[in-house]
Parts: structure tokens; sequence; C-alpha cells
């Protein structure tokens, strides 16, 4: 039991590293970059959504690990950010049914937005304003077509192979 | 544990992370980094998503090497003019003296009133020669700590002082008499050091950055040009080589309500100070301008490959690079390719590092501009822009947004049109070399500060292979 959960979190690992890998690609010097959804995000909302609590933690360190793969935001805002991202994710989940459609879309973009903006706040932060802050229109963008795919696609996400020992009954 | 004590728990170290996050606490962000290095191997991972479109790539980065010798050439051109630039323009600055060429290599973090320089390793520099740029006065050498590198105090150090005479001064309509002391006819005296503090938010010129006037002869006097004049001759035998530079013009300038006599100078000492001369008596002088690193010495340059082309965060333009310390690299070394500034080393790790592009919002770079004509050729003398820093790209157009601050703005001219310029790195980052090529643009005339629209010959979004600079004084590249 215990090894398939250990190999259920080393998949995680696996698949949250391909989906930012090609979120990355797809973004790289495209006017669209902004509509492209948080595709590694929304595969770990879906997972929280099924997760024990005790087990938050360890979804907030893979999450960081498999991100800064290929992030250059420093490692210790990403881990923030993914565990911030899972409190409120919990929080939530305690007042609404995160499993239901519309809430899981909603949640979704709300979290992903959330995300995005600490990652904003801690650039402006490092660079002393020396640069311009991040137009909030493009990040709306990106919320909204994350609530899109968790829409249509979170039940999906929480099935893909090898991630079934994550889910838990009382969820 | 139960669901509040680990939600109380969680929210605790939360709280800490940020805090991390927000306020760089050095050795707690190096330990992060450190221990997140290892999961840049799951990068690996993504080798099928980087397989895309690689014949594109791979004809980018061909055509880019093919005119590589071309832009190399240009580059170099660029900077032997911006040190002839460096040597005083006029005949009775130059004559009984002697010139070593110097780039700045470094402003020092602790000390910004303090530069490090690198000359040619024979020349004889010592302390107390004064150092200049064109027919301005920088500062002067205070320490030589090995061949071929010095320290330079800037005129702008709060402690330091040069003597200096007020030539063609004008007096205020309202001054007081001229003091007896001072016969008709007398230039006044001052001696000059340090900076005026910055006004208030709002205040006309608040954030210009003036030279301190202290113990006028005259304090009637209200403009004129300001030249180095050491009167104390005895403590320095280097001090009467600074003789006639400039400083600047004098001016009044109003702080905290008062009226205070202040030198506007010529140059942009915090961010404009690249190509300068040590002045030394006439017998030491150098054989003429040399380059004091070429910024495309082979061994000064490694290649390297990067993780993916691309960023989750999709308004950053970071990347992780598949080399590090292993391989000689450090913090702000520049990334190139074909004789293109592309980007530098953000943080050099064991065996990885993640770099930023230029289109990175809050990349800061020192640069030259070089005016070019309508068919891209030279058209006139390179001018030291100081820091650019950019304000991300616009992805419909693919320029990159470098805000300039204009401290040394272009002379507006009646209906004169802003300068086309190609615009090249400059000295003054230790780890980027100067005269790599960073794009073209229009520098308004005018006070700044002014958001230029740059645009670059490749912008690196979709190269994998890069090259970066590693300074070749600390030995050859450790292959793994």
């Amino acid at each position: 039991m215990i090894l398939a959960r250990l190999l259920a979190w080393v998949l995680l690992a696996v698949w949250l590293t391909w989906l930012f890998a090609i979120q990355a690609r797809l973004g790289a010097g495209s006017a669209a970059a902004a509509w492209i959804p948080e595709l590694g995000l929304v595969l770990a909302i879906s997972i929280l959504a099924h997760l024990e609590e005790r087990e938050g933690p360890i979804l907030a360190l893979v999450l960081a690990l498999s991100r800064s793969a290929f992030s250059s935001e420093p490692p210790v805002a990403l881990l923030a950010g993914s565990l911030g991202l899972v409190l409120l994710g919990f929080g939530l989940r305690s007042v609404v049914e995160l499993t239901g459609p519309l809430w899981r879309a909603i949640i979704a973009g709300g979290l992903v937005l959330v995300f995005d903006l600490w990652l904003a706040l801690v650039h402006a932060a490092r660079s002393l304003g020396a640069g311009p802050q991040v137009d909030a229109g493009p990040l709306l963008a990106a919320a909204a077509t994350s609530a899109l795919l968790a829409l249509f696609a979170s039940p999906v996400l929480a099935r893909l192979p090898g991630l079934t020992p994550l889910r838990s009954r009382r969820w | 544990m139960g669901p509040s004590h680990f939600r109380t728990l969680g929210v605790i170290v939360f709280l800490f992370l940020a805090a991390v996050s927000l306020r760089p606490w050095k050795d707690c962000d190096a330990q992060f980094e450190r221990a997140f290095e290892p999961a840049r191997l799951l990068g690996n991972l993504a080798f099928p998503v980087s397989w895309l479109a690689r014949d594109e790539v791979r004809a980018a980065e061909a055509d880019l090497l093919a005119h590589e010798e071309a832009r190399r050439a240009e580059g170099r051109a660029v900077l032997l003019a911006a040190q002839t630039r460096a040597a005083p323009r006029q005949d009775v600055l130059a004559h009984g003296r002697g010139l070593i060429h110097a780039e700045v290599f470094e402003h020092v973090q602790e000390n910004p009133d303090r530069v490090l320089v690198r000359f040619a390793p024979g020349a004889r520099v010592e302390a107390g020669m004064p150092v200049v740029c064109g027919d301005f006065y920088v500062g002067r050498v205070v320490s030589v700590p090995r061949a071929g590198e010095a320290a330079v105090d800037l005129v702008t150090g709060q402690d330091f002082r040069v003597g200096a005479c007020v030539e063609n001064a004008v007096r205020a309509a309202d001054a007081r008499p001229a003091p007896a002391s001072l016969s008709a006819g007398e230039i006044p005296l001052l001696v000059v050091g340090g900076v005026v503090p910055r006004g208030r938010p709002g205040e006309k010129g608040a954030r210009d950055l003036l030279l301190a006037v202290h113990c006028p002869s005259d304090r009637g006097a209200a403009a004129g040009e300001v030249r180095v004049r050491e009167v104390d001759l005895g403590q320095d035998p280097f001090s009467a080589l600074a003789d006639g530079f400039l400083l600047g013009t004098l001016e009044r300038t109003a702080r905290d309500r008062a009226s205070l006599l202040a030198v506007r100078p010529g140059l942009d000492y915090s961010g404009g100070l690249f190509q300068i001369a040590i002045v030394c008596p006439a017998d030491r002088s150098g054989a003429g301008p040399d380059l004091a690193r070429d910024p495309f010495d082979e061994a000064a340059w490694i290649d390297v490959s990067l993780q993916l082309q691309g960023d989750p965060t999709f308004w950053r333009e970071g990347r992780i690079v598949r080399a590090g310390r292993d391989r000689n690299l450090e913090d702000g070394a520049a990334l190139e390719l074909g004789g293109n500034y592309l980007g530098c080393i953000a943080r050099a790790g064991a065996r990885s590092s993640s770099a930023r592009l230029l289109g990175d919002a809050g990349h800061v770079i020192s640069a030259l501009a070089s005016p070019v004509d309508a068919d891209g050729a030279p058209a006139g003398a390179p001018i030291a822009i100081g820091r650019l820093t950019s304000f991300g790209r616009d992805r419909s157009t693919g320029e990159v947004f470098l805000r300039w601050e204009a401290a040394v703005p272009l002379p507006e001219e009646d209906g004169a049109p802003g300068v086309v310029a190609a615009i090249y790195t400059a000295a003054g980052q230790r780890a980027v070399p100067p005269g790599l090529r960073v794009g073209w643009t229009v520098l308004p005339r005018g006070p700044g500060p002014f958001l230029l629209r740059v645009r670059q010959e490749e912008d690196g979004l979709r190269l994998v292979a890069l090259r970066a600079w590693r300074d070749p004084a600390r030995g050859g590249p450790k292959e793994p």
C-alpha cells in the first residue's frame, strides 16, 4: 500500500513535469501566451479535491519541485505559492463541493489567479520596482482558461494513469 | 495530527516562506536553491517537448552563426571608437600628459562611488592619478590591487574633494558684491565633491544628480564652466595633471526652500561610465587604445544548452541552463549567440543555472549606442547611454521595451528626429563583455526617462543552444 502511494507521488511528479513543460513550450514567444491554461496547477487542484489533508504538504512539495525544473522563479517562492494554494484549496473544500463542475471551475480559476498574483508580487518585490507590474488582464485570461480546463478536463486529469492511490474515499 | 493542527502548522510555515520570498535573505535563499537544484533533473523528462520544431530552431541557430564574424567586427569597431572618445578632445588637455586607456568592469556594490577598472597590465598606474573620460574629470585612482586592475573613487563620493574654478563666471543679478579678497577679473575658486541631496518628490529637477559645491570664494557666482584647478599641490604629485579637465556647469538649485550652488555634470556617473583614461606623466603613456579584453576571445565562451525553450510563468522569459559553477559560470554571466546579446545567468548553481533573457522584466544592462544611417552603417561616435532596464516584450511585434533614464540627454535640435542607433553592451558589468549587439532603436532627444522599443535580430526565445561567458582568469572549464 505504501509502495503504491509512493509510486503514485512519483508519477504525479512526472505528469506535472510534462504538463509544465508543454505549458512553457506553448507559451514561449507566443502573443497568446496569457491564454494558455496553467496545466500543471489544474492537475494539482484536481488531485487536491480528493486528497487526504495530511498529504497536503507532499502535494505542495511535488508541485513546487516539478515547476522548478523549468521555472526561473526562486524555489522558496514556488514552495510558498504551492503551500498557499494547497491550504487555500483545503479551506475552500470544506465550504463548497470541489468535485461539482461549477465550483470546481470557479475555485480552479481563483486559485490559479492567486498563484500567478503571488509570483508577480515576488518578482516585483525582488526587482525592487525596476520593472513594470504585470497587467491584470493577462492574469485574468490565464485564470479563465484554467477554469475552463478544470470544468471539462479535471475528472480526466485526476484519473491519469498511476494517480488513483492518491484519491481518498472520504472526498 | 488533526486537520486544525495541520492547518495551523501549514499557515505558520507558509508565512515564513512568504516572508523569505518577499524579503530575500541571502543564505536562506541559497539553501532553497541548493535543495531544489536536483529537481531540475526532472526536466530531462521533457525532451520530447523540446524536440518540437527542432529543425526550425537549428535553422535559426545556423543563420545567426553564419553572420557572426561580421557582428564581431562591428562590435570591436564600436568599442575602439568608444575608447578613442575616452581621450581628451581639447589639445590643451592632452598636451604634456600621458594617457592609459582603461575599462570599467565593475561598480563596487558596497560603495557605489567606487569602480574597478582594467588596463594593459604593463602600464605603471599609481594611486592618486586622475581619471578622465573625454574632457571630463571622473575621479582618481585609490589603489592598484593587482597588475592591470585599479580601484577608482568617483567625484560623486561623499568624502571626495577636488579643487576647481569657474570660467566665464556669471554673477546672479541679486547677488551681493564680490568679496574684497576677489579682485576684479579673478576667477572664483571652489571645492567640488559629493552630490547634492535629492529634492522632494514633485520638485523640479528633484531627481537630477548634481555635484556638491563647497567653500566657494564668490557666493554670487551663478553660472559658468567648472574646471579642475588644484591649488594645494603639496600632498599629491599627480593632482596637477587633472587641472583644466571639466567637471560641468555651475548652477543654482532649490533644495528644501534654500538655493544651493551645484555643478551639473556632463557625465552619467551612475551608469554611463565605461571607457575612461588614467592621466599620468607623459613618459608613462600607453601606446594607444587597445581592448582591455576582447569580448569575443574564444577562451571566454563555452557552449551551453537550455532545459527547454520556455518558462511556465507566461510573463517571464526565464530559462534553465544545463551548466553551472562546475563549468565556471557565475551570476550575471552573459549569454550570446552569433555576437548577439540574449540574456544572462541570474543565479549559477552547482550543475545548472537559472537565466533570464532580455525580455524578462527587470533585466538591467549597461549599453552603448552607435548611431547608424539608413543603410545601417555607423554614422557617428558611440554614445554611452548608461543603464537600460527591461520592461518586458511586446509579444505582438517581438520588440523589447527598455527604460532609458537619459541622465545625460541628447541635445534637442529644432525639428530633429531621434537618433537611430544600434545598441551594444558596454563595460561596467563584470561578467558581461562589452561589444555584444543588443538590437536597434531610436533614441529620443531631450530629458528622459524614455521607454525605448528595441528590435533584436534574434530574441533567443526558441533557441536551445547558447554560449555563456566565463572569466578566463578563473581557469579552464571543468568538464564533467
